[in-house]
């Protein structure tokens, strides 16, 4: 158990911080009057560390999200250099960025936006060599990386490390959603055990459906860290943008699973209260 | 019987429709109706779920909204198959 995520009560997300300043109080002022939420939910954000990987059209507007909403600390991972074909969907991105670095132009953009949030640039993916250092620094972690390598590795250490993982993921004009909630959730091992073979790293996708899926992904960290609301554990959101049809499948946990299959219960650091 | 299968993801492109109704022997399994399936839709389809001849680890298959791990489980007049197959960010 780490020292940040033993900082999450299951009842009441992130410990609140101290009272908001005037400034704040006038950013966040459309958002402290939604019920339940109020100033002691954003002094929680503002106490929180998010990893979001990676930062392209889902995490990008994941990322937009949470730093328009005041999470106090964003780490960003994004390897690599901005490709023209990359902005249909990656609206952190601008067109006179194409060739330089990608994570500059996402931490550029974020501070455009809120200049309060600490920002933390990586222009790396996540793998098994950062993976639990990375994780071990945070309270949540949103994965929005496109290979099943570097989703595994979130996936092992956040159920090593007890952190909660947002896992976000679109295919053409679906999306799916669910939010893993170590020792009481299914992980990502137990519904997909290894990399599917069929999965390509490049796959049609509209930046409507991304950014959607994004949206969504960061309201769930905004329940989770701030302590309101019904979070999407233990089932799988299903939508397909194009007939608009949304379900709701019910998953459970595999008890022969490698990674989560020994775990017993809920860990200190789950929160958050799960869909019925 | 009557059942209802839906496709998501992958597999609703390879099968290239999003849901049908399928009439089934009484008593058919999960599996059972994966393979009837997979007769009538089509090589694409086929690779998905029965990659090298045996069931695929990495889709996701429901039952009325729940998933189910056992396909030996047997299904009943008017159940729901849902089959999807994993995504990711970008």
């Amino acid at each position: 158990m780490t020292a940040r995520a033993a900082t999450i009560s299951r009842s009441s997300g992130v410990r609140a911080g101290k009272e908001l300043s005037d400034a704040e109080r006038i950013r966040y002022e459309w958002q402290l009057s939604i019920p339940g939420f109020g100033e002691a939910g954003q002094r929680r954000l503002r106490e929180s560390t998010v990893l979001i990987s990676r930062c392209g059209g889902v995490g990008g507007a994941v990322a937009y999200e949470l730093a328009a909403a005041g999470v106090g600390k964003l780490v960003l991972c994004h390897a690599g250099d901005l490709k023209i074909s990359d902005l249909n969907r990656q609206l952190l991105m601008t067109t006179d960025h194409v060739g330089k670095p990608r994570i500059d132009s996402v931490v550029w953009r974020l501070r455009e936006l809120n200049p309060d949030i600490r920002y933390v640039g990586i222009g790396k993916n996540i793998s098994t060599n950062n993976a639990a250092s990375l994780i071990s620094a945070v309270d949540l972690v949103v994965d929005c990386a496109p290979l099943f390598e570097e989703r595994f590795a979130m996936n092992d250490a956040c159920v090593k490390l007890g952190v909660p993982l947002v896992e976000c993921a679109m295919y053409a004009t679906e999306v799916q959603l669910t939010v893993i909630i170590p020792g009481k959730t299914p992980c990502l091992r137990c519904l997909y055990p290894e990399t599917p073979p069929a999965w390509k790293r490049q796959f049609p996708v509209f930046g409507a459906v991304s950014g959607t899926v994004g949206c969504m992904g960061a309201f769930e960290a905004i329940k989770l860290l701030s302590g309101v609301g019904v979070v999407t554990s233990g089932v799988m959101l299903l939508a397909d943008m194009m007939s608009m049809k949304f379900k709701k499948i019910s998953i459970s946990r595999n008890p022969h699973c490698p990674v989560c299959g020994g775990l017993h219960g809920a860990q200190k650091s789950t929160i958050g209260k799960s869909t019925p | 019987m009557k059942i209802t299968m839906e496709y998501f993801a992958q597999v609703r492109v390879a099968a290239e429709k999003d849901s049908e109704t399928l009439d089934v022997s009484d008593h058919s399994t999960v599996h059972d109706v994966l393979c009837l399936s997979a007769e009538r839709l089509g090589d694409a389809f086929r690779a998905l779920v029965f990659p090298n001849n045996s069931l695929s680890r990495s889709i996701v298959v429901c039952a009325n909204d729940t998933a189910v791990y056992d396909t030996s489980a047997v299904l009943q007049a008017g159940d729901t198959l849902t089959i999807l197959t994993p995504m990711s960010g970008g």
